[in-house]
C-alpha cells in the first residue's frame, strides 16, 4: 500500500493474533535455527514461514524485493563456508581448494540461518501494526520508551527517503553527476548528499523531541493504549502449540537429531 | 490567563538574547498574533508559553511565564501539555506513526487516560478540524492543510484552553492556509479556544487577530495592540514586517476614509462614492517578442502507478521573460520546471532548451544554462565555508580554479549576501542561507534561472531583497522563473503569470489579466492580492478599472480620478 510502511491491513488470521503471541512465533524461530544446524531440519522451518508469508495474500510480493537484496549475502555464505568447514569427505579438490559435503550442508545451514529470522520479521511487521507490536513488547515488560526507540526509528525512514530525493535533485541541478569518477571522487561527492541530509535528520529528531514533550511523553508510568492487546482463543491455542513445539525440538536436540554437528551450535 | 513578564531567555552558545524583556497577558478567548522579521524570537517565544522553554531547551530563562497563575519554569512539562499546546511550522516533524489516529492517541495514552476516553477525544478533536474521514490514513500522504490540521487535532487530543501556533500557514499552499485559517477561525470563534499566532503573513492574520504583538530583530517587544494601531502604522514597514495591503492603501489615501479596513469587502464600503473610475496603463510583457528558450510540446509526465501530474503542457518561455508559475501543491508547477533542466524525464511529449531537444541531455550539461535554486537552502548547503559552497558547483561545470574566487565575489554582490569566503555557512541565518543558496546557483551564470518559492518562510525584508535581485538580474537580460503561492509577489514583480491545476496549464498571460480572472483563479483555487480583491469589487460601481496590481497603481489611479472629476 505504502512505500513507507510495511503493515498490509488485513483480516487474516496472521493478523488476528495478539501481538505478544506472534512475537513468541518469531523468538520460537531464533531458538529453532540456534538449535539446529542441519539444514534439513531447518529447512522444514523455512517451508513453515513460507506457507505463513503465502497466507497473507496478493501482498506477499513485497517481501520480493527484500529477498533480492538478501540474495548477495545468501550467495556469499554459501560459497565462503565451505572454505573454513573442512570437515567430512572431500567432494571436489583443486590445489589448496577444498571442499566437503558437510562443508557445503554447513553453509547451507548458514544460508538458513540467516533467512528464515529476516523472514519471521518481516511477517510480523507485515501482520502487526507499529504501535501494537510496541504495545506486546511492553505487556511482555520491556520499559515503553525502548519499545517507542523501535516505533521513532521507523517513522523516520519515511522523512528521510523524502528529504533525501529532494537533496539528490537539489545537488544535480548544481551539475553534481554521482556516478562519475572513481570511488575516491564519489565519496568526496556523496558528502554533498549526506551532510544535508544528517543536519536535516538532526533538526527533525528535535523537532520530533520537541512535539513528544508538548505531548505528555512520560507524563505517566503507567501508560495506557488505545488498543489494548487482548489474547484469543486462537491465541492459546498457537501458545500451546508454540510450547509442544519447544519441547519437542529441545528433546529432538537433546537426542541429537537436527545436528551436522552434535558439539556445536 | 497567560501572562508574560519581563521575560529574558538566551539559548546556550548564543551571544545575544533571543528574547528581551518582553512583557504582555492573553485573556481567555483572544486571539493573538506575533510577527516579526526572522530572528526576532517569535518561535522562541511560542516555546516558551508551553514551557518547552526552559524544560526541554538548553539557555538562561529570567523573568516568568504564568498559565493560570502556574508559573511554567516551576510546573511539570506534561503538566502545561494539558493547559497549551502547541502547533509548530512543520506538521512532518511531528509524525512518527502509522495512521492519523495512532498520532492523536499518543497525548492522551501518554496521560494514562482509559482508552474510552482516548477514543471520545480522538473523535472530537478529528471533527473539530474537520478530518474524521482521514482517521485511518498514513499521516505522511496527506496534503499540506490535512497534515497541519492533524498537527492541531493531535494538540486539542490534550484538551488545553489555549493554542500556540508557529507559523502553521507559511509552508502550505493557498488552499492549505485557508482550511489552516478557517479551522482557527471556528475554534476561537465556536469552540472560545485561545489562539496565540506567530506568523508573517499579515494579510491574512489582521483578518483573525484581535491583538498584534511585534518583535524585532534584537529579540524586543516593540508593540502590542489592535492590528490596525500597530500595522497601520508606516513603522512596522521598517521591521521587516509586511504591511498589510490595505493598510498601506490607507496610508497612502490619508485621512478621511476610516479606520484602516480589515479586508476588501470592507475597505470597499469605506471608499464607495468617494471615487470615479478609471483604466490603468496595462503592464506589457517585456519580451513577448523575443526568441523562444524552453518549449513544451503535449508534455506527459506519468508517476509509474499511473497518475499523470502533467496531462499535455505546452508552453513557450521567451528570453528575457520574468514568468511566474502558480497553482495548488500537487497541480504540477514544480513537475513542469523539473523537465527544464531535466531532473525529470517526459514520460511522451518533448521539452527543448535554448533550441535543443533535452531528451539527449543530462541535468549536468543543462547546468550551465538553467539554474534552479530549490525552496530549501538546508537541502544543498553542506559545505564547511561559503567558499567551498560556491566551488562545487562551478568545478561541477568545469570552471577553472582562478575563475572561481571571481565568480564567487560576483554573486555575493548581486545577492547583497554580507559574508566572506571563509565564513561557516551553517552559522548563516535562514534567510542568509537562503540568499546563499540562489547565490550558489548564480555563479554558475545559467541563461535561465529557475527559483522554487523565492519568498516562503523569508520575512518581508529579505523578501524585498531576493526579488530586487531577480529583478535586476532579469533587466540584465536573464530569463526568471518563480514558482510561487505569494500572489502579492507576482503582481509585483512578474512580467508573466502562467495558473496550472490538475496537470495542465488553466491561465497564461500578464498578472493583470490572470488576477481578474475569476474563472481561473477560482479553479486553481488562488485569491488574489487585497488591492486587486478590492479594484475588482469596486468596478461594476464604476471605480478602478481591472488591471491594478499595486497599492501604488491603485493610488495613481485614484487620484487622476479625482483630478478629472475636479
Amino acid at each position: 500500500m505504502n512505500r513507507f510502511s510495511l503493515f498490509e491491513p488485513a483480516d487474516g488470521f496472521l493478523h488476528r493474533l495478539d501481538p505478544r503471541t506472534k512475537l513468541g512465533v518469531v523468538g520460537l524461530t531464533f531458538i529453532l535455527i540456534l538449535l539446529f544446524n542441519d539444514p534439513r531440519y531447518l529447512g522444514v522451518v523455512l517451508l513453515v514461514a513460507i506457507l505463513a508469508a503465502l497466507s497473507i495474500g496478493k501482498a506477499v510480493r513485497k517481501l520480493l524485493g527484500f529477498g533480492l537484496a538478501l540474495l548477495p549475502v545468501l550467495l556469499a555464505t554459501i560459497l565462503l563456508w565451505p572454505l573454513f568447514e573442512q570437515a567430512g569427505t572431500t567432494v571436489f579438490e583443486w590445489g589448496w581448494l577444498r571442499v566437503t559435503d558437510l562443508g557445503l550442508l554447513f553453509a547451507l545451514a548458514m544460508a538458513l540461518r540467516i533467512s528464515i529470522p529476516v523472514l519471521a520479521t518481516l511477517i510480523l511487521f507485515m501482520t502487526t501494526r507499529r504501535r501494537d507490536i510496541i504495545a506486546g513488547l511492553v505487556k511482555i515488560g520491556l520499559p515503553y520508551p525502548a519499545g517507542f526507540g523501535i516505533t521513532i526509528a521507523f517513522g523516520l525512514v519515511p522523512m528521510l527517503v523524502g528529504s533525501g530525493q529532494t537533496i539528490v535533485e537539489a545537488q544535480r541541478a548544481r551539475a553534481l553527476e554521482i556516478n562519475k569518477g572513481n570511488i575516491l571522487a564519489r565519496l568526496r561527492k556523496s558528502a554533498s548528499l549526506i551532510v544535508p541530509l544528517m543536519i536535516g535528520a538532526i533538526g527533525s529528531m528535535q523537532n520530533l523531541a520537541l512535539s513528544m514533550e508538548a505531548r505528555g511523553y512520560g507524563a505517566s508510568r503507567a501508560r495506557t493504549f488505545l488498543r489494548e492487546p487482548k489474547f484469543s482463543t486462537a491465541d492459546r491455542v498457537t501458545l500451546a502449540v508454540l510450547c509442544i513445539v519447544l519441547l519437542a525440538v529441545v528433546i529432538l536436540r537433546f537426542l541429537g537429531y537436527g545436528a551436522l554437528f552434535t558439539d556445536r551450535l | 490567563m497567560l501572562s508574560v513578564s519581563q521575560l529574558n531567555f538566551k539559548y546556550r552558545h548564543s551571544s545575544r538574547p533571543a528574547l528581551d524583556g518582553i512583557s504582555f497577558t492573553v485573556q481567555p478567548g483572544e486571539v493573538v498574533g506575533i510577527v516579526g522579521p526572522n530572528g526576532a524570537g517569535k518561535t522562541t517565544l511560542c516555546l516558551t508559553l508551553n514551557g518547552l522553554i526552559p524544560h526541554a531547551i538548553r539557555g538562561r530563562m529570567t523573568g516568568t511565564v504564568k498559565v493560570d497563575d502556574i508559573a511554567t519554569a516551576t510546573a511539570q512539562i506534561h503538566d502545561l501539555a494539558r493547559k497549551v499546546g502547541i502547533v509548530l511550522q512543520n506538521p512532518e516533524a511531528q509524525f512518527f506513526g502509522e495512521s492519523v489516529e495512532e498520532e492523536i492517541a499518543f497525548g492522551p495514552e501518554n496521560l494514562a487516560l482509559p482508552p474510552a476516553e482516548i477514543e471520545i477525544r480522538i473523535e472530537h478533536s478529528l471533527a473539530l478540524v474537520g478530518m474524521t474521514r482521514f482517521r485511518d490514513r498514513f499521516p505522511f500522504h496527506l496534503s499540506g492543510g490535512q497534515k497541519q490540521r492533524v498537527a492541531i487535532a493531535i494538540a486539542l487530543a490534550m484538551e488545553p484552553p489555549i493554542l500556540v501556533m508557529d507559523e502553521p500557514t507559511s509552508e502550505l499552499d493557498p488552499q492549505g492556509k485557508s482550511e489552516v485559517l478557517r479551522t482557527i477561525r471556528r475554534l476561537n470563534q465556536e469552540h472560545r479556544r485561545t489562539v496565540v499566532l506567530a506568523s508573517h503573513e499579515t494579510d491574512e492574520l489582521i483578518q483573525i487577530a484581535d491583538r498584534i504583538i511585534v518583535l524585532s530583530a534584537d529579540g524586543t517587544m516593540i508593540a502590542d495592540g489592535k492590528p490596525a494601531e500597530v500595522l497601520g502604522d508606516d513603522k512596522a514597514l521598517t521591521l521587516g514586517v509586511r504591511q498589510p495591503q490595505l493598510f498601506t492603501l490607507w496610508n497612502q489615501l490619508g485621512p478621511g476614509f476610516g479606520a484602516p479596513p480589515l479586508d476588501a469587502a470592507q475597505a470597499v464600503q469605506q471608499l464607495m462614492g468617494s471615487i470615479g473610475a478609471r483604466a490603468v496603463p496595462k503592464k506589457e510583457n517585456n519580451a513577448a517578442k523575443a526568441p523562444v528558450q524552453i518549449s513544451c510540446r503535449n508534455l506527459v509526465h506519468e508517476y509509474t502507478s499511473g497518475v499523470k501530474v502533467l496531462d499535455g503542457v505546452n508552453v513557450d518561455i521567451r528570453r528575457g521573460e520574468f514568468v511566474a508559475i502558480m497553482g495548488q501543491n500537487g497541480s504540477g508547477k514544480t513537475t513542469l520546471t523539473k523537465h527544464f533542466n531535466c531532473l525529470l524525464r517526459p514520460t511522451s511529449g518533448s521539452v527543448t532548451v535554448e533550441g535543443k531537444d533535452t531528451g539527449g541531455l543530462s541535468t549536468a550539461e543543462l547546468a550551465r544554462t538553467v539554474g534552479y535554486a530549490f525552496q530549501n537552502p538546508d537541502h544543498q548547503i553542506f559545505s564547511q565555508t561559503v567558499g567551498e559552497e560556491f566551488a562545487f558547483g562551478l568545478r561541477n561545470i568545469g570552471v577553472p580554479e582562478q575563475e572561481i574566487g571571481l565568480r564567487t565575489a560576483e554573486a555575493l554582490g548581486a545577492t547583497r549576501l554580507d559574508v566572506g569566503p571563509q565564513d561557516y555557512p551553517h552559522f548563516l541565518g535562514k534567510g542568509e542561507r537562503q540568499k546563499l543558496a540562489l547565490a550558489t546557483i548564480l555563479a554558475m551564470r545559467p541563461e535561465i534561472l529557475i527559483v522554487d518559492e523565492p519568498t516562503t518562510g523569508q520575512d518581508w525584508q529579505s523578501a524585498v531583497d531576493t526579488m530586487e535581485t531577480l529583478r535586476a538580474l532579469n533587466i540584465a537580460g536573464r530569463t526568471i522563473i518563480i514558482v510561487t503561492h505569494d500572489t502579492r509577489v507576482v503582481a509585483e514583480y512578474a512580467r508573466r503569470a502562467i495558473v496550472m491545476a490538475d496537470g495542465r496549464i488553466i491561465a497564461d498571460g500578464s498578472p493583470s489579466d490572470i488576477f481578474y480572472d475569476r474563472e481561473a483563479m477560482k479553479r486553481a483555487a488562488l485569491r488574489p492580492p487585497p488591492i486587486v480583491e478590492l479594484a475588482a469589487l469596486m468596478t461594476p460601481s464604476g471605480a478602478p478599472a481591472s488591471g491594478i496590481l499595486t497599492v501604488d497603481e491603485f493610488t495613481d489611479c485614484l487620484h487622476l480620478a479625482r483630478r478629472v472629476a475636479s
